[in-house]
């Protein structure tokens, strides 16, 4: 009886912290984008991809069918708060500098913050967007 | 003042503070949890005291008289002294007086400025007289601080002192006990006293202080003076709502001073500003290199634990002065953020671009200010959702419209830490809330625009 429930109650929480962003075509890129700056030497050539997979993000939201219910629209948000922490990743030019620097800020702006609470984990979602600066910013 | 506008402003205060003081909150300096230390009932009855205690004659109409002016007959706080361009454009770090070296008007210089005179000031008692001493002894000190005090609250200030003397009162009443003292030496404050006594030294260093920031910060704000005028203006609102301008008021939360800050948000500052803020201060020589060289001093002027949260507050530690420049670092910080990833982006500026310069600048500041409460992610998310969803194809033509639908945004396209309801409603209120209050203070302290023109 116990185990059916423990079950239970850890599926529930996986599936609240489970990889947020459901719309396939986009989950599909990102595979791709990871895939293609891990072969990638150069950075110029990274970020030319990278801005490629922006161009793809930007008119993949501006596209999509519009959410109708509630499932939905909670996956458009999270769609749309990845595409925010994407887009705070200031991608003109990369050093150690820089990437120190864009880290500090999509972390910054993704934490939740106040004394008397201890922090929350971030989100999978700034984790993606993590993931990928992180590949970017990899010799 | 008439039954009916008192009544308006009475409810409206009580509206725009309802349903905030949720805990959780993406990282943001701001403390609307303050809103949450009293009842409705209690916050009713601090406004009709305060409001009772500006007909009696404490009131700011009556109090702020205008008194001879040493070196401008019409500079006063009737609005009539108008500010004095710099060489380069931006705005004046210093009084409107006829200069006699032209590098002398981009200085701030403590003895130049018309004063407040014929100003009839609270009277202290035992309860509120905490800060006294202290006031006394910085003013018979030396450095800035001791100048600011001695040379007496200024008339000519880019906000009016008496928008300042009415958003003391506006915000938190006289006996809500939210206010920190440092005695000792001591890092931690501790945060049990009442809202500190409205005498001359306090009014003094409040006043001069913003405007000595502000003026010095302006640079880092916009280009034109217009600009840097307005954006100065959403700094003084969004102050109006966090802290009613007290530099010791402490939240339950920690956070604390004129900014509201929290540890996260210092060390943001500490990490990424300092040296940017040090620079332009210093570059302007005067009382604005006296900012950089005397309150941030030394690595970290204001450390970011919670155990050094006198840091935020006190008088010894430079507040308001020191609270005051971090507040600017952030919103600097945060607007330059904006333009480069919002702004000037290739696909995301398309968006803005059939507004105005000025009105471009506009809406990043109110964009900047809003982030002080809903932190940067917090902003984003929502406004993503907005341009990808009624913006399809379209441009944002008016910012008032814009900013009303993003208000919406905010309660159905939230980020996951502010999907709560409470931070639902806390996040999408900020900033209608800060424009109503600012209105109100406005019309309350005699119409028109608190900024000098």
């Amino acid at each position: 009886m116990r185990a059916p429930l423990i079950t239970a109650l850890l599926s529930l929480i996986f599936s609240v912290n489970a990889f947020a962003l459901n719309d396939a075509p986009t989950v599909r890129e990102i595979a791709r984008l990871k895939q293609d700056l891990a072969a990638q030497s150069q950075p110029a050539a990274r970020l030319e991809r990278f801005e490629v997979f922006r161009d793809f993000l930007f008119d993949r939201l501006q596209t999509m069918p519009l959410p109708r219910t509630e499932e939905e629209q909670a996956d458009f948000n999270d769609l749309n708060q990845f595409e925010a922490d994407l887009f705070m990743i200031e991608a003109k030019n990369l050093s150690p500098a820089t990437c120190t620097r864009n880290w500090q800020k999509i972390v910054g702006a993704n934490t939740v913050a106040d004394e008397s609470l201890p922090a929350t984990s971030m989100s999978e979602i700034t984790r993606e967007t993590l993931d990928i600066l992180k590949a970017l910013c990899t010799k | 003042m008439r039954t009916l506008p008192r009544l308006i402003f009475i409810f409206a205060t009580l509206g725009l503070t309802a349903g905030f003081g949720d805990r959780e909150r993406l990282l943001a300096p701001s403390s609307m949890a303050l809103a949450s230390s009293s009842t409705k009932e209690d916050r009713q009855a601090i406004l009709i005291s305060a409001l009772n205690q500006i007909e009696r004659g404490q009131g700011v109409n009556k109090v702020l008289t205008r008194g001879p002016a040493p070196d401008s007959s019409s500079a006063a706080v009737t609005g009539t002294a108008a500010a004095a361009p710099s060489p380069s454009g931006n705005l004046p770090a210093r009084a409107p007086v006829p200069p006699k070296k032209p590098t002398e008007i981009a200085t701030a210089c403590p003895d130049c400025g018309p004063k407040l005179t014929n100003v009839r000031y609270a009277s202290c008692n035992s309860k509120n007289n905490y800060l006294e001493a202290g006031l006394q002894r910085a003013e018979s000190g030396s450095g800035l601080m001791a100048d600011l005090l001695k040379r007496g609250a200024r008339a000519d200030t880019v906000i009016k002192p008496i928008c300042m003397r009415v958003a003391l009162e506006a915000r938190f009443g006289a006996n809500t006990r939210t206010f920190a003292a440092c005695t000792g030496g001591q890092n931690k404050a501790a945060n049990n006293n009442v809202r500190p006594c409205l005498s001359e030294n306090y009014f003094t260093l409040i006043n001069n202080s913003f405007d000595l920031v502000s003026r010095c910060m302006a640079p880092a704000l916009a280009g034109s003076a217009a600009d840097q005028q307005s954006d100065i203006r959403a700094v003084y609102a969004m102050l109006n709502v966090e802290s009613g301008h007290h530099f010791n008021i402490m939240s339950p939360t920690g956070a604390g001073g004129s900014g509201q800050f929290t540890q996260s948000a210092i060390a943001d500052v500490n990490k990424n500003s300092l040296p940017r803020v040090r620079q332009l201060l210093e570059s302007q020589g005067g009382d604005c290199a006296r900012l950089s060289k005397e309150i941030l001093k030394g690595g970290t002027p204001m450390r970011a634990q919670a155990s050094m949260s006198c840091d935020r507050v006190s008088l010894a530690k430079g507040n308001p002065l020191l609270n005051l420049v971090y507040t600017y670092a952030l919103v600097t910080g945060a607007k330059r953020d904006l333009k480069n990833d919002l702004f000037e982006d290739r696909r995301f500026g398309r968006f803005f671009k059939d507004l105005s310069t000025s009105d471009q600048n506009r809406l990043r500041t109110e964009l900047t200010v809003w982030s002080h409460n809903t932190g940067m992610g917090g902003l984003r998310t929502p406004l993503n959702a907005l341009l990808n969803t009624k913006y399809r194809g379209k441009t944002v033509t008016n910012v008032d419209r814009f900013l009303n639908e993003l208000s919406d945004a905010m309660r159905t396209s939230p980020h996951r830490a502010n999907a709560s309801r409470g931070r639902r409603n806390e996040t999408a209120n900020y900033w209608p809330a800060i424009k109503k209050t600012l209105n109100d203070i406005e019309k309350n302290a005699g119409g028109g625009s608190c900024v000098r023109r």
